[in-house]
């Protein structure tokens, strides 16, 4: 079968990757990467954690789904009637494994030989689901251990702390593997259902960078894939106010010095604008308190920071967050401080010198992401379901001004819909 | 040669080291403090490269320094300190955009380079000799936080505890951030003696990956290198232990979940073939998602999340690890002695075991395709003066038969249990 392929470019960095809309529905984007010697491909739908409460074509009213379902999903995927994913691609010696995030799910496999048997071994077993009750009754102690490593994880339980501060009803603060209680819900029935609403080639996206044959794909494409039924799905608005539930929320766990996560808490738009808007949100919070800044240097003299200290943001379908963490040992200083600091930088603006500093930080870790084939197949990946083309991130960092940077902060943030989450010993 | 490691002796005990591959973007240059590990000195040597990272004679003032990191298009200095069988290492590495990317086309090399040798050679030193006060003071309270910090994540401070079980009287069991009581100790003066010594009789690796042209970082190296008075330390040779009496311990933490870590000596593998068999056994027992352990300890008996071995080429030593319910310890740890035992009598397939290989294999032909992981690859063959390319590795590991594997897995011998189980904590 021959296909369409769209072939995209970027001069800023001379690379380039295609672009193919597959007859059964799927959209498969490809970036052969000369010199390199493996291949990274990553198969997954807009299906995550934060997928609780649904309404599809063929049920008209909303229902609820149990915490924890499409992280189990993922587990359960990797089982079919003869035997598991992780033992067919024993065969190709491909490292395979899978993640569930918030609003994503993805199977993966890095390979540096035989891509034509991995590429179809993953479009295979993730469109073949088997689920029994037999096999999901074993899966419950192997999650079940899986959520009590990240009980006892202090890094997992101050951020799930901090989004439990931030948001009032968004299911974004739910534990993306659920609860002991709740997975105990979970039947072969009810994955079956999620599966067959998710996992609709309609809305899931292919994409492999590195060391690979397009045709190799696009033929392991054409013998596995059937063509998709027409996907209708919506999203229950959530009703997320602007205010956060909390400024303070603190938990004792054996750690040796407190670790705090510091939110801001953003209004939300599209997928695309939260997509697009959080690069200038991460000029902003470069901007705010990164090494070169003097907020940086006066907590850090103080011996209030150290170098853990860190910022990120955190965005998705219907949520947009700035995180900053780290330890301290007066983390409610610290959060004081960023929040005057946040509000005088509104007023004043950034100064041109840190603008520069934190445009070219921003700039080069994008493209630093394009010399790594991980990178580039989970860059393509994050940027298909926003709708933003993957070489537009480049351009939106450096195109930014300082009056653009700020006039998106005041339209999306504002310094008290914040919270400081602590982990104390 | 393309992607090959050139290496040059550009000084006393002191060496350039490059990999050039034109697909990368960047460029990075670690430079490495090779010394003794030294249960004295391992602690005051692991403040030397954070104090180092706070500036130099050329620019002094922290801030400033990381603003030209940032308008570097965000290059990332490291400073960091690492173990290599009996050596420490300091590290302070660079990585930026190379020269074909920046906007001005300014040498990004040079820059960096100098920037580099800086950092190392040319620190802020006060009319005294002493690293600033300031850095002293809060570096050392830094240092002091890292150290206590294996306790934050329990997995990792549960295998710190079961290698301080088998590696009590060897250089193995220095922390590799020394401890508290001797960070305290430290003064101006001993920070500043440390800092001497080390550049004084280290023997000096300098590793270039990227795609730039390391000629130009060469000429600001050797130049630096050559002004100053060196002392290189003597070599020696190193003796791996056979085998220790079993040692167990546990301890009580207010958690939900327990830590199990086995470690098991392997009889002192002295030859490449040796502990490439011991490489391939921990890789069929718990080195993949189709491993012994995963199938049966995860898979068949849903116990864990995870179980994983791994073996520690330089002191001989495999290591298991799982996270389960208190209760299933006993349950846990037999059948991690069972599924080695069976290994040991030849219970695996011949698919099983080719499977394996592939895995490894498969892993091998990923170490070009990032500049992290060609820099660690390189600058493992040069600490044990052994550098081969992967392709070398995987004619090694192709050698390796069923047998060696049967004969590796009888040589196991259970040193050190450590449980990390739920109550108050200790």
């Amino acid at each position: 079968m021959s296909h369409e392929m769209t072939k995209i470019e970027s001069k800023r960095l001379g690379d380039c990757y295609y672009k193919v809309e597959h007859p059964s529905g799927l959209t498969i984007l490809m970036a052969p990467m000369e010199g390199f010697n493996t291949a990274y491909a990553m198969f997954g739908t807009a299906y995550g954690s934060v997928d609780t409460c649904i309404k599809t074509a063929e049920n008209g009213e909303f229902r609820k789904l149990p915490e924890g379902i499409a992280h189990y999903l993922e587990h359960k995927l990797f089982e079919s009637e003869e035997c598991s994913a992780f033992e067919r691609y024993a065969k190709t010696g491909a490292n395979a494994n899978a993640f569930t995030a918030f609003d994503r799910t993805a199977y993966l496999f890095a390979c540096s030989d035989n891509f034509e048997e991995s590429i179809e071994i993953l479009l295979d077993f993730v469109t073949h689901p088997y689920f029994t009750p037999e096999t999901v009754a074993k899966e419950q102690g192997i999650i079940g251990q899986e959520i009590r490593m990240y009980d006892d994880s202090a890094d997992w339980r101050v951020l799930f702390n901090l989004l439990g501060a931030l948001y009032h009803k968004n299911p974004v603060k739910i534990d993306i593997a659920g609860t002991v209680e709740s997975i105990a819900e979970i039947t072969a029935d009810l994955l079956y259902d999620c599966y067959n609403t998710f996992y609709n080639l309609h809305n899931m996206v292919l994409t492999v960078a590195g060391n690979f044959d397009m045709d190799s794909v696009l033929k392991a494409a054409d013998k596995v894939l059937e063509p998709a039924k027409d996907f209708y799905l919506e999203h229950a608005d959530c009703g997320e106010p602007d205010e956060v539930v909390e400024n303070y929320v603190e938990q004792h766990l054996p750690v040796s010095v407190p670790m705090f996560n510091i939110g801001f808490k953003g209004k939300t738009g599209t997928e695309a604008e939260n997509f697009r808007g959080s690069i200038l949100d991460e000029i902003f919070i470069e901007a705010l308190c990164d090494d070169y800044t003097a907020l940086y240097r006066e907590l850090y003299d103080e011996g209030i920071i150290n170098a853990t200290f860190g910022s990120e943001v955190f965005c998705g379908r219907d949520y947009i967050s700035m995180l900053i963490s780290g330890e301290s040992r007066d983390p409610e200083k610290v959060y004081k401080r960023l929040k005057e600091e946040f509000e005088h930088i509104l007023e004043h603006g950034i100064p041109e010198d840190i603008f520069t500093c934190a445009q070219r930080s921003v700039y080069g870790h994008y493209m630093r992401s394009s010399e790594r084939v991980t990178g580039v197949a989970t860059t393509l990946f994050n940027c298909h379901f926003p709708g933003v083309d993957m070489y537009e991130l480049l351009d939106i960092a450096a195109n930014a001004t300082p009056e653009s940077v700020i006039e998106r902060v005041k339209s999306t943030y504002c310094a008290e819909n914040s919270a400081l989450s602590v982990i104390k010993p | 040669m393309q992607g090959n490691l050139v290496r040059k002796e550009i000084g006393k005990a002191a060496f350039m080291n490059s990999v050039i591959e034109p697909k990368f973007k960047s460029d990075r240059i670690s430079l490495c403090l090779v010394t003794p590990l030294k249960k004295e000195t391992a602690t005051v040597n692991a403040l030397v490269p954070f104090v180092l990272r706070k500036g130099c004679k050329s620019c002094p003032d922290f801030t400033e320094l990381n603003k030209k990191l940032a308008e570097m298009y965000g290059a990332i200095l490291d400073a960091d300190v690492a173990k290599h069988a009996d050596r420490q290492i300091i590290e302070i590495s660079i990585q930026f955009t190379d020269d074909r990317y920046a906007i001005g086309g300014e040498s990004m090399v040079e820059t960096a380079a100098k920037l580099l040798s800086d950092i190392v050679f040319e620190p802020n030193l006060d009319a005294n000799g002493h690293f600033p006060e300031i850095d002293l003071e809060l570096e050392r309270e830094y240092l002091i936080d890292t150290i206590e910090s294996d306790l934050n994540d329990k997995r990792v401070y549960a295998i710190g505890k079961a290698l301080g079980l088998i590696y009590e009287n060897e250089p193995f069991g220095i922390k590799r951030y020394g401890y508290v009581d001797d960070a305290k100790a430290i003064t101006a003066e001993s920070l500043a003696e440390a800092w001497k010594n080390l550049i004084k009789t280290s023997r000096i690796e300098i590793m270039f990956a990227g795609t730039g042209d390391p000629s130009t970082a060469e000429k600001v190296f050797a130049k630096r290198i050559s002004a100053l008075e060196r002392e290189p330390f003597s070599e020696g040779h190193f003796e791996m232990v056979d085998y220790s009496p079993l040692k167990e311990a546990e301890e009580s933490m207010d958690i939900v979940q327990g830590k199990l870590v086995m470690a098991f000596r392997m009889g002192a593998p002295k030859t490449e073939h040796e502990k490439n068999s011991a490489r391939v056994l921990s890789a069929l027992y718990g080195g993949t998602a189709f491993s012994k352990l995963f199938m049966n300890v995860r898979e068949k008996m849903s116990l864990c999340y995870y179980a994983d071995s791994h073996f520690e080429r330089s002191s001989g030593v495999l290591i298991v690890d799982c996270g389960i319910e208190f209760e299933n310890r006993e349950a846990a740890q037999n059948e991690i002695i069972r599924q080695l035992e069976l290994v040991a009598e030849g219970d695996f397939t011949d698919e099983e075991f080719a499977d394996t290989k592939g895995a490894i294999y498969n892993s091998l032909g990923s170490v070009g395709d990032t500049l992290y992981s060609v820099e660690s690859w390189y600058m493992t063959g040069v600490l044990e003066d052994n550098v081969i390319t992967p392709k070398d590795d995987k004619e090694a590991i192709e050698k390796i038969t069923r047998e060696d594997v049967i004969a590796a897995a009888k040589k196991a011998k259970l040193a050190a249990v450590f449980f990390l189980k739920g109550g108050e904590t200790e």
